[in-house]
């Protein structure tokens, strides 16, 4: 117990000096970033910024999808495509290629999760700016067709996976997929799930962090409000409450 | 503790692959890859019904050494 009490202080004195370190580091850049949003928030390059930031988004809006569609989900596509004619291929007894396969439908889901969120980007963008009706209708048209694409696609890469993995449940269709889609996965997947999940909580929370002091700076420079701030402390608290509650279920005896 | 396994000799010896193996375990071809390839070592439980399957003892198929 001593030698557990000795370690503990050992290793707290050993991380202290770069801990302090990074925290005048952080203070410094705050100062910095604190200053410049003030000294931006009384100049002219306030209205020149926000004009520029207003005119890029008036331009851009009506052609999101659109961008989306050419760099992510078409390529995502043609990767679900190729990882399909491997799969048609594949005999039963080569084992290079279902890893091959599994590799190409991860980038798939990765590729289509991110068109996902411009697409809502581009979507929130018809709102904020204005593009003229034939812009919205643009905008807003092609996000819905590129959004059923993307549906589809995603559709196809999980029935693939489901095919090359007989054992995983659920239709992506379904309310409750995520769930039966876990429930089916075996011990060594469930441990992949976790550590990827952890690994996503710690950098929403540290991204959460940033996001805070970058919505602050924000206020100061550009008086955005109240709104993204607590937006951005909403989710932290969210990550952090619900990982820290399943955490303690866990550790009961079932 | 790295671990170390021969479940692919014993695989091979039995003619089936990853896919038939994994169903016989009630685990998925990636588990049984992961496994082979010391990326995954399993529960109790697993390599128990993988030594079963098998027809050898656990430590037959699995065995680790010690950090030095």
């Amino acid at each position: 117990m001593d030698n557990n009490k000795e370690k503990i202080k050992k290793d707290n004195k050993k991380a202290i000096p770069k801990f302090l370190l990074i925290l005048l580091v952080c203070a410094v850049i705050g100062g910095v970033f604190g200053y410049s949003s003030v000294a931006l928030s009384v100049s002219n390059w306030r209205d020149v910024f926000s004009n520029s930031v207003y005119e890029f988004l008036r331009i851009i809006t009506p052609y999101i999808s659109i961008i989306s569609f050419t760099v992510l989900v078409l390529p995502a596509y043609i990767i679900y495509r190729k990882a399909l004619k491997l799969a048609d291929g594949w005999d039963g007894e080569e084992e290079d290629i279902p890893e091959s396969i599994d590799k190409k439908l991860n980038l798939v889901i990765l590729f289509i999760s991110i068109a996902t969120l411009v697409g809502f980007f581009g979507i929130s963008c018809i709102m904020i700016v204005n593009c003229g009706a034939g812009g919205s209708v643009l905008a807003f048209i092609s996000f819905i067709v590129v959004e059923l694409l993307i549906a589809v696609i995603q559709q196809k890469a999980i029935d693939l996976t489901r095919r090359m993995n007989p054992e995983k449940q659920g239709s992506v269709y379904d309310t409750k997929f995520e769930k039966k889609w876990y429930e089916s996965c075996d011990e060594a997947e469930k441990r992949n799930i976790g550590e990827a999940a952890y690994y996503s909580f710690r950098i929403t929370t540290k991204s959460c962090i940033v996001l805070w002091c970058v919505a602050m700076f924000a206020h100061i420079a550009f008086n955005t409000g109240v709104f993204p701030i607590v937006l951005v402390l909403l989710i932290a608290g969210i990550s952090q409450i619900s990982y820290m509650v399943k955490a303690m279920k866990l550790q009961q005896s079932k | 503790m790295p671990l170390n396994n021969n479940l692919k000799e014993h695989r091979a010896r039995l003619g089936l692959n990853q896919q038939q193996l994994g169903a016989l375990a009630g685990v998925s071809r990636q588990t049984i890859s992961q496994i082979e390839r010391g990326d995954y070592s399993p529960s109790v439980t697993l390599a128990l019904k993988l030594s079963k399957i098998c027809g050898v003892t656990v430590e037959e198929i699995f065995s680790f050494t010690e950090d030095e």
